[in-house]
């Protein structure tokens, strides 16, 4: 993987970018869809797998390969793009997974690879509950970690992304029903870990 | 890591999941200005890739490329030996080829009067 630093560009601003500005131009609903869902699908991704340079790679994969899909209705879209951030998500846990077993196997032990929560400062927002919020996400996050993965994807698609039902049984290629199992048990064990949730 | 986190009802704000919610949605639209920044790059970069070639022509170019194939075999391939079917012959041809019965007598006697080669040695061949 290409070092976060390398990819990381200095703030700037839409304009310099002519060229990337024609080719939004020549999908502009496209364009306006990924600009609407970026952040969210990042602070769902980020929430997922507690890290985030790989919320941001997950990312950047499923805009990649949602794009493969431009020439589809712009109403299946918000599906086909929640199920591949699901299955980037889902990929990355595997592979992450794998990675530190190998480096178990090797001796060396993986560090704490919890980062996340960086927020643009809000000149108006009390500090303390600037520190209250980050502490819930944290404890959000690591809630979530313990969850099973079906019931962590529903409630993040359900309940923090705002899907519906049906459209969050799409994107995670099960029934209406298994939807409201598995979102009613996530909910139920979060319920168990989170102090403010009871 | 519960050591950190507010207590009930911190706020008067709701708790359980519509707070996560809310924490959430304040989350998104405060993402960093690094993160914002990559994002649009990851957009921009995505929207200047092509899009998947359509595959839609792949059905009947496959159908005419059999179809080319089969009628090529058909005209360049030599063709399968034609089966020799022969007609029977009739009866007075069958009558003309048949060994007698006498014949078959004298060819018995032939071979039983006919000497009969012995190994000399036993166990040993001829």
């Amino acid at each position: 993987m290409i070092d976060a630093a390398d990819r990381l560009p200095e703030p700037l601003d839409e304009a310099a970018l002519p060229t990337a500005d024609a080719a939004a131009a020549s999908s502009p609903d496209l364009d306006g869809f990924l600009a609407s869902v970026e952040r969210p699908a990042f602070r769902l991704a980020e929430l997922a797998l507690g890290h985030r340079e790989d919320a941001l790679d997950v990312v950047q994969d499923a805009m990649f390969k949602l794009v493969r899909y431009r020439t589809r209705p712009g109403a299946e879209w918000p599906a086909l793009f929640w199920s591949i951030l699901r299955r980037q998500v889902t990929d990355r846990h595997r592979r992450n997974t794998v990675k530190r077993k190998v480096l178990v196997l090797f001796g060396r032990e993986q560090v704490d690879r919890q980062d996340f929560w960086e927020m643009q400062p809000d000149p108006n927002e009390d500090p303390a509950r600037r520190h209250v919020d980050s502490k819930s996400w944290q404890a959000l996050s690591r809630a979530l970690h313990a969850l099973p993965r079906r019931q962590r994807e529903c409630f993040l698609l359900r309940e923090l992304q705002g899907l519906s039902v049906a459209e969050t049984a799409l994107a995670m290629g099960c029934s209406d029903g298994s939807v409201k199992t598995h979102l009613s048990r996530a909910i139920s064990a979060l319920r168990v870990h989170l102090e403010d949730w009871r | 890591m519960n050591g950190g986190e507010p207590g009930p009802g911190v706020a008067g704000r709701p708790a359980g999941p519509a707070k996560s919610r809310e924490l959430f949605q304040r989350s998104v639209e405060r993402v960093d200005v690094a993160a914002g920044n990559r994002l649009r790059l990851m957009r921009r970069d995505a929207l200047s890739r092509p899009a998947r070639a359509s595959r839609a022509w792949l059905l009947p170019a496959g159908v005419a490329a059999l179809a080319v194939l089969l009628v090529s075999s058909a005209l360049w391939l030599p063709r399968s030996p034609e089966l020799i079917v022969r007609a029977a012959p009739d009866n007075a041809a069958v009558g003309d080829l048949a060994i007698s019965a006498d014949d078959d007598s004298e060819l018995y006697a032939w071979l039983g009067d006919a000497p009969v080669a012995v190994d000399p040695m036993p166990g040993g061949t001829l």
